[in-house]
């Protein structure tokens, strides 16, 4: 009977002890806390591209030995090979001239932000005669040599070729420079995702022009051609024929293309 | 071997038997102390260290009066300070990881305007895009405590500039960096240096916020920082520090919001002390009972 006592006091002061021990236990601190949060974030990728290379237009051309393409500034020194050359710092198109490289656009990058493509195509010209009946025949230099120029005359065709991730497509075969202005503002989009591949969704545009020098068999467009050139030189027509520039003709081939590409909000 | 001697045996194996209980309560305890009285979700434990004792003395008659254990007379309990900082996610501890920056950002159109690289989980941030960061610095214990919130931030990759601007306010619209009006750039969240008090079971709400104007007038600069990104990690980091102790200021009490009662306050320690201290009860008793039964046999 006295162990029992003695054990039941034992077990009520283990008790006692653990309750104690177990109250005071994780309170003996200075109550000092500490805590801090971190976060940190780079800068989204842009290292999106446009390069623009090549030209359209130039002051000399090869003869067709040489592709009757741009002669470059080589002319003075190798002037044996250019069969139009310009007299002074004016760039030239003429019958039989062409450009088989032309201007290349390459947009490339994969940006991590969602980004617009924006082409803007202005200060448009083309040489162009205007369909009218009774127009000066200046081939043969004959006051009663006359012919009718039955449909509007572009003689400068151009081509625009995409090249990007679904191969390469023609938007415009020997077209007007006005379809080519259609083609590009047409390329302008809402959005491109972020982290596309710029090359792969647009890639690169290739515009390249021709003035062919005898497309339908010779002579077709000679009387044509021959009436722009004289009108560019200031040569009297002959039979006397009033025609107004920018209507009935231009004698100017022009185009400026902006590309960019720009994030989006 | 006499009975007597089988008895001496047995009471030095309950004595040894209980020892052992009681150091593997007292660790216990030690544990489930620091996840008791939980009034928050998201409790952290406080950091023990050495030092002076805080106690509350139960018997003061007007107000809960804290003081530090100068021999005070009355009945003294050990106090159970708590401070606790979190979002709506996290909760903090040494160098917790938070969402202050994301790694995706959608637009108003809920389109996602800005993305990582082959999913790998970085965090970006880009022309455009800014996010609000909510944080809560709560007192979870029973005393009141004084903290300090200071901010840092720097950048990394480059020596130029990012133009991230924030601003800093918390629940009563007080802002310690920037103003309602006008967001500062993100460098100065290094002047951040707020101190504040907390009554028992309240909390502060602190807002930052972060934008990368999307118009600040410098395209070519934010190209040039998006296309030096591609080559280099330009990194901004900000870090939120936070450090409470107790604190005596008798307006301490009323500091903070406080919020409302919801529910039971169910005390984890109490039950588990009742729990075990029968478990320890019925062990005793069926071994007194045993030895009752061995003597009378």
């Amino acid at each position: 009977m006295k162990k029992n006592k003695s054990m039941r006091l034992a077990g009520g002061l283990m008790i006692a002890t653990m309750l104690s021990t177990s109250i005071v236990s994780g309170t003996y601190a200075k109550y000092v806390t500490s805590d801090n949060a971190d976060d940190s974030a780079r800068v989204a990728k842009f290292g999106v591209t446009v390069t623009a290379s090549g030209s359209l237009f130039d002051k000399t051309y090869m003869s067709v030995g040489g592709g009757n393409t741009p002669g470059g500034i080589t002319a003075d020194t190798d002037n044996t090979t250019l069969t139009v050359e310009s007299s002074n710092d004016n760039k030239l198109v003429a019958p039989g001239t062409k450009n088989t490289e032309g201007i290349t656009f390459a947009i490339a990058g994969t940006p991590e932000v969602d980004v617009k493509l924006d082409v803007v195509v202005d200060e448009v010209k083309e040489v162009f005669l205007n369909a009218k009946t009774d127009l000066p025949d200046m081939t043969t230099g004959k006051v009663d040599d006359k012919f009718d120029n039955t449909d509007d005359y572009y003689p400068v065709k151009f081509t625009l070729t995409q090249v990007n991730g679904d191969g390469t497509s023609t938007l415009v075969d020997g077209g007007k420079l006005s379809e080519v202005e259609t083609k590009l503002e047409g390329l302008t989009n809402n959005s491109i995702d972020a982290n596309l591949d710029l090359a792969s969704e647009i890639g690169t545009l290739n515009l390249t022009w021709e003035w062919d020098f005898d497309a339908k068999g010779a002579g077709t467009y000679d009387k044509q051609d021959t009436l722009l050139g004289d009108l560019a030189a200031g040569t009297t027509l002959v039979p006397a024929t009033t025609l107004i520039e920018d209507t009935d003709y231009c004698l100017n081939e022009a185009i400026k293309i902006s590309i960019s590409v720009t994030q989006l909000d | 071997m006499t009975a007597k001697k089988k008895s001496r045996i047995l009471g030095i194996v309950v004595i040894l038997l209980l020892l052992c209980e009681a150091a593997s309560l007292a660790v216990l305890f030690s544990q489930i102390s620091k996840y008791s009285e939980r009034e928050f979700t998201n409790i952290i434990p406080l950091t023990e260290s050495t030092g002076t004792t805080v106690v509350k003395v139960i018997n003061e008659p007007k107000n809960d009066v804290y003081a530090q254990n100068n021999g005070m007379n009355g009945i003294a309990q050990l106090a159970n300070p708590s401070f606790s900082a979190y979002d709506e996610k996290t909760v903090w501890q040494a160098e917790t990881d938070v969402e202050i920056f994301r790694i995706s950002y959608e637009n108003d159109e809920n389109k996602l305007t800005v993305k990582g690289q082959d999913n790998n989980g970085d965090k970006l941030i880009a022309p455009g895009t800014s996010n609000k960061y909510v944080f809560t610095l709560a007192n979870t214990g029973d005393v009141p405590l004084m903290y300090n919130l200071n901010m840092e931030s720097w950048i990394t990759g480059t020596d130029f500039n990012i133009p991230v601007e924030v601003r800093v306010w918390n629940h009563e619209n007080t802002y310690i960096s920037g103003s309602s009006s006008e967001k500062v750039p993100v460098l100065e969240l290094n002047n951040v240096n707020h101190d504040s008090i907390l009554g028992t079971g309240r909390y502060d709400v602190y807002t930052l916020e972060w934008e990368w104007p999307f118009e600040q007038g410098n395209d070519e600069f934010d190209t040039m920082l998006g296309n030096l990104a591609v080559e280099d990690d330009l990194e901004l980091h900000i870090r939120i520090n936070t450090t409470a102790s107790y604190s005596d200021d008798p307006d301490a009490e009323d500091s903070g919001i406080l919020p409302p009662k919801t529910g039971d306050r169910f005390n984890v320690k109490l039950y588990v002390i009742i729990i075990i201290s029968a478990i320890l009860i019925l062990i005793i008793s069926s071994l007194i009972k045993e030895r009752k039964s061995e003597e009378s046999a």
